[in-house]
């Protein structure tokens, strides 16, 4: 019994400061906050492929200057691409309904 | 060392291949300006190292290159390339500064000619703000990262310590909280007495342990350049030949320097975009090669004061030698 207290008051210590400095996320970060904090992208599918990128975390500023310069960080996390204004990014259309002779309706959702 | 790939490569790309029209390079031979002209060298010296020299942030040492230097210079046509990484390898070797002379040796100087220097340097402050140079906070790397002048240069140091362990300067290091019981001193009794106890205790977020002697001549640690990037915007220089912008792209990447914002009494080549400077010296002055030979001769591990002492002693017996 007080082994497992012990046990839980030290995880608890180890882990509650953790916690607390988890980044905060966001599929578009933007750079608004303190710009020393920092924001994580999680991760995108790659291009002309089924496996996503890794998650990218940038300081505040850092997302903000890539936004004031038009710029966005590409899914594989390595370079900086011209941003896609949204409207088209992260856009997944699929043809639902209709047969074989008959035209179906294609849903586009937000990712 | 993946690392250094990555940057050489955003930088090559913002650099955008934009090849700048140059003349066929010349070498160009190190000017010999006389000092007499000056009333007091010594002083004149002791102003020019005392504004010059930039001690690091974290070890307060005056860094210089301990690995030996390989420049890569992009955005010029291949034979001003050439010509302006041999000229800073040529100087490195004059003043005693390491080369690396293998062919295909990693870059450790980048000197990049581009069109929107900005930019790039935007760029840098996302992917590779350590490039930068030592910074406490976004803020400051905002300040850094700012395009100034027509060539200016960014440095990334690394603190080498007594057993010859080297870690990056940064604000953000990968450290260990450490948490130290001190005693209190209590100041009863007139002067200042240390108690048993109670105790206090000091809670130090990301400790670093670096090993050092001890004396207060010189602690053991040093200053070393772990990368230099050199960035040069080539519609601001089209009055300048390309050899004195390589002796002036040399002198950035040998020595961490301030470029003056007024013209130095001593001939030197940062004159070139200090503003009010009448005719410039357009080589490396000796004033410039005995300022780097005195870098490169000065102790690295004694305090940044003595280090400063020991340019001023190395310069004044080489220009008073001239005199």
């Amino acid at each position: 019994m007080r082994k497992s207290t012990v046990f839980a008051a030290v995880m608890g210590f180890l882990t509650l400061p953790a916690l607390a400095q988890s980044p905060a996320v966001s599929r578009h970060p933007d750079g608004t906050g303190d710009p020393d904090a920092t924001t994580c992208r999680p991760p995108q599918p790659l291009p002309a492929s089924h496996f996503s990128g890794p998650q990218v975390c940038k300081l505040n500023s850092q997302w903000a200057l890539l936004r004031k310069n038009g710029e966005d960080i590409s899914a594989d996390g390595k370079s900086i691409i011209p941003e896609v204004k949204s409207g088209s990014a992260g856009m997944h259309c699929n043809m639902v309904g209709g047969g074989a002779s008959t035209g179906g309706q294609m849903v586009c959702q937000a990712q | 060392m993946k690392h250094r790939r990555r940057i050489f490569v955003l930088l090559l790309l913002a650099a955008g291949g934009r090849a700048l029209a140059q003349d066929a390079p010349r070498p160009v031979p190190t000017e010999n300006v006389t000092v007499t002209g000056i009333k007091d060298v010594d002083q004149a010296v002791t102003k020019f190292v005392g504004s010059m020299t930039v001690p690091t942030r974290t070890a307060d040492k005056i860094a210089r290159w301990k690995q030996g230097i390989c420049p890569l210079t992009a955005g010029l046509r291949p034979e001003a390339v050439k010509f302006v990484t041999r000229r800073v390898k040529d100087v490195a070797a004059q003043v005693g500064a390491p080369v690396n002379d293998r062919e295909n040796c990693k870059p450790n100087i980048e000197i990049i000619f581009t069109t929107t220097p900005q930019a790039l340097l935007d760029n840098v402050q996302v992917m590779y703000p350590f490039v930068l140079g030592y910074h406490d906070n976004s803020a400051q790397a905002a300040q850094l990262a700012k395009v100034i002048w027509p060539i200016q240069s960014w440095y990334s140091t690394a603190t080498d310590d007594l057993r010859g362990n080297v870690v990056i300067d940064m604000a953000r290091r990968k450290g260990m909280p450490m948490t130290l019981d001190m005693p209190v001193a209590s100041a009863s009794g007139g002067g200042m007495q240390v108690m048993a106890s109670p105790t206090v205790t000091m809670n130090i977020p990301d400790a670093q342990i670096v090993n050092v002697t001890g004396s207060r001549l010189g602690d053991g640690v040093s200053s070393d350049f772990h990368h230099v990037v050199v960035v040069a915007e080539p519609a601001k220089l089209l009055d300048h030949e390309i050899g004195t912008l390589a002796d002036y792209i040399a002198l950035l990447a040998l020595a961490q320097t301030v470029q003056p914002e007024q013209c130095q009494e001593l001939p030197t080549i940062l004159n070139l975009f200090a503003p009010g400077c009448t005719a410039p010296p357009k080589a490396l002055t000796n004033v410039d090669l005995a300022y780097l030979r005195a870098v490169y001769k000065m102790t690295a591990t004694t305090t940044a004061r003595g280090q400063r002492g020991e340019i001023i002693y190395q310069m004044d017996k080489s220009l008073g030698a001239e005199k």
